[in-house]
């Protein structure tokens, strides 16, 4: 039966194109739609988990709580220890790399070496000079230092450009950092301004430092600590499965033992990159927006494919009618559009997918400038939006896309019951 | 029933002169001190031309405790000068204080930071004393209006409650509570408050001893009340008085390794 109707499909072109066409345009579309903003979203946290979080974050109870004031007294000792522990308990596809989080104040000397300027300022040490670490792609220091050079020195430090204007650095000037050490006691070292960096976002830019890590470490006496133990997941893994991947961490925490160096009141928790700076209501919203976006296209094609189908009723009157005449039920004629309209949303699906596949695969390697568009608008979010290629995109829209079709062939095939076998013989004999 | 009456009128009687006399005592109490005169004395006592402090810094941050050697030379209100002896990673750090404006000098960098403004009232290195309460030495009387505030029995001597309230809107505590024992003229605790009234610092001040004819405390506890379960013990070594401080303990020239 399927085989005959799939027959009547393909060679009765009539039957089959229009549907088809917005099919396979409409599944195209909500393709390239949730998959763009899926990717949209997905730039945005990876850019806060990049710069700020990771996507899974390993940190000091006492730190997290009062991170504000970067309390590098509540660092995590033991750094090659956690390094293992967390390697040997989170899935392998995790990719852990250390981090610390300074604040201090940037003192910019004259030519007498008394201060000229200063500031205070945010950093962040990551590792930026080991062959095996991801560190420099992963912030994209290449694009995003506009003046200068990555560091490759460990006292070498990156600074906003907006700092850098605000104190009137110029490059290889040296600035001296005035902070705190692990114990409280006074940290005081000079660093060498090798670069300036512009990540789009103005906070970032007015207040942040970048250096690698040993340098902080030696500058602010943490020898074998830590403030942060970041895990970064590959592109393809939904911020939706943060939330177990963190759930397993944490199962995993209550059989740990403190570790050597470990003070009394040091105790790790796990936090998800959706957790921290208000992302989880921005995933909210646009996730909602997704919903309204199915949803929308859902009604709009139906609309299209209940008119198509009422215009294919009228092309098909009389093969309807004749049909019924010959005294096929109206039930299982109605079966037989439906399988029709299920096929048909089945194929229009297939070159959906293809269609919107291609372009988002496109959109997603090559992405779109947007400019200082997105940068202004204060959120963390690269210049270029990309698309992700997701299964997900494909279900919610292949789903509506045949729904569609069928619906619309149900709605418009209630007439077929409206006509009686008499009125159609007295058609049939006038036609 | 006359008795009876009789007795009420002697209660009343009673009650009426105990009262009076109450009254007539703490007026008499309260009368003989007067609050500025108390707390000149204060000063006067604590405070001369010159100081030269060794001492130690304490720095307990809730997790371990940090300490400091340092010598002190002040001068006035305006100038003092401090010298880092340990430990190691301290050693040679040295602050000067020159009118309003502090240079820190560490020789790992081999610069003078100027510290100022706002980062005055910062804590001075991981302690519970900020850079200004470590190197002013204000006279409380000439600063701040005083009032009585009440009697208060504190470790174990009675003491009268001193409010404090700043002359100068400038001055960043702007008022203050302090416990002064009356007899000694000495003080026994301090309460620093910032404008909104905030309380920010704790001071006690334990053993006082002679020190050529001044009771000096033999240590201050500093508590930074925003900051939980810290504190800073000033243990006081050795200190002189007026002794005269060549000139260029308060020059920049100083400041270096």
């Amino acid at each position: 039966m399927i085989r005959w109707i799939l027959k009547g499909v393909l060679r009765d072109k009539s039957r089959s194109l229009f549907p088809g066409i917005v099919v396979c345009l409409g599944v195209g579309l909500t393709i390239v739609m949730l998959g763009f903003m899926d990717g949209v979203l997905m730039d945005m946290v990876d850019m806060t988990a990049n710069l700020d979080t990771g996507h899974i974050r390993f940190v000091n109870k006492d730190f997290y709580k009062e991170e504000h004031m970067n309390p590098l007294d509540r660092s995590l000792p033991s750094q090659k220890e956690t390094l293992k522990w967390l390697q040997e308990n989170s899935p392998e596809q995790i990719e852990w790399v250390p981090r610390v989080r300074w604040g201090a104040v940037m003192d910019v000397p004259d030519e007498n070496g008394e201060t000229r300027a200063q500031k205070p300022v945010i950093g962040t040490a990551l590792d930026l000079l080991s062959d095996s670490s991801n560190e420099v792609e992963r912030l994209g220091l290449k694009k995003v230092i506009i003046e200068g050079r990555a560091p490759q020195k460990p006292k070498e430090i990156l600074v906003g450009y907006l700092a850098a204007r605000e104190l009137e650095l110029k490059i290889d000037e040296t600035v001296t950092l005035l902070g705190q050490s692990y114990d409280g006691g006074l940290a005081a070292d000079n660093y060498s301004v090798v670069g300036f960096v512009r990540f789009g976002v103005n906070a970032m830019d007015k207040r942040m430092a970048l250096m690698d890590i040993t340098g902080a470490q030696d500058s602010f006496y943490l020898e074998d600590m830590v403030t942060d133990w970041l895990g970064f997941l590959p592109r393809g893994v939904s911020y939706k499965n943060y939330g177990s991947i963190k759930s397993d961490l944490e199962k995993q925490l209550e059989t740990l033992k403190p570790l050597p160096g470990w003070a009394e009141d040091d105790w790790p928790i796990v936090k998800t990159v959706l957790e921290q700076r208000n992302l989880d209501t921005i995933v909210t919203t646009f996730e909602s927006v997704n919903a309204y976006v199915v949803t929308i296209f859902l009604i709009l094609m139906g609309i299209v494919l209940w008119n198509a189908g009422l215009l294919n009723g009228i092309y098909r009157y009389g093969e309807l009618g004749m049909r019924l005449a010959m005294g096929e039920s109206h039930g299982l004629l109605l079966k037989h559009l439906m399988m029709e309209a299920f096929l048909v949303g089945v194929i229009g699906s297939i070159f959906g997918c293809l269609l919107g596949g291609g372009f988002l695969y496109y959109f997603q390697e090559y992405g779109i400038d947007m400019g200082d568009k997105l940068a202004q608008t204060g959120l963390m979010l690269s210049d270029v939006s990309r698309a992700r290629v997701s299964v997900e995109a494909f279900v919610y829209a292949v789903i509506p896309g045949v729904l569609a079709n069928v619906l619309g062939t149900l709605v418009a095939g209630i007439g077929i019951f409206k006509r009686s076998e008499a009125e159609l013989f007295r058609e049939l004999e006038h036609g | 029933m006359k008795m009876k009456g009789r007795h009420k009128v002697i209660d009343f009687v009673v009650a009426i002169l105990l009262g009076i006399s109450f009254f007539s005592f703490s007026k008499a109490y309260a009368q003989e001190i007067d609050p500025w005169k108390l707390l000149k004395a204060v000063d006067d006592n604590l405070w001369s031309s010159t100081k030269i402090i060794s001492g130690r810094l304490s720095v307990d941050n809730g997790r371990r405790v940090r300490t400091m050697a340092v010598d002190t030379w002040m001068e006035g209100l305006e100038n003092s000068y401090s010298f880092y002896k340990s430990p190691a990673r301290e050693k040679g750090t040295q602050m000067l204080k020159i009118q309003k404006k502090l240079w820190l000098y560490t020789p790992r960098t081999d610069r003078k930071i100027l510290i100022a403004g706002h980062l005055l009232r910062q804590s001075m290195m991981g302690s519970d004393l900020s850079y200004e309460d470590m190197l002013e030495d204000r006279k409380m009387s000439r600063s701040y209006d005083v009032i009585l505030e009440k009697w208060e029995e504190f470790d174990g001597a009675r003491s009268a409650v001193l409010f404090l309230t700043a002359k100068d809107k400038e001055i960043t505590y702007q008022t203050r509570r302090v416990w002064v024992e009356p007899k000694e003229k000495i003080v026994l605790k301090e309460e620093r408050y910032a404008k909104s009234g905030k309380l920010l610092k704790r001071v006690t001040f334990e053993e006082y001893q002679d020190y050529s004819g001044r009771l000096f405390p033999k240590r201050m506890i500093f508590r930074d009340m925003l900051k939980t379960d810290t504190q800073t013990i000033y243990h006081f070594d050795e200190i002189q008085f007026d002794k005269p401080i060549p000139k260029k303990y308060f020059r920049q020239s100083i400041l270096k390794r």
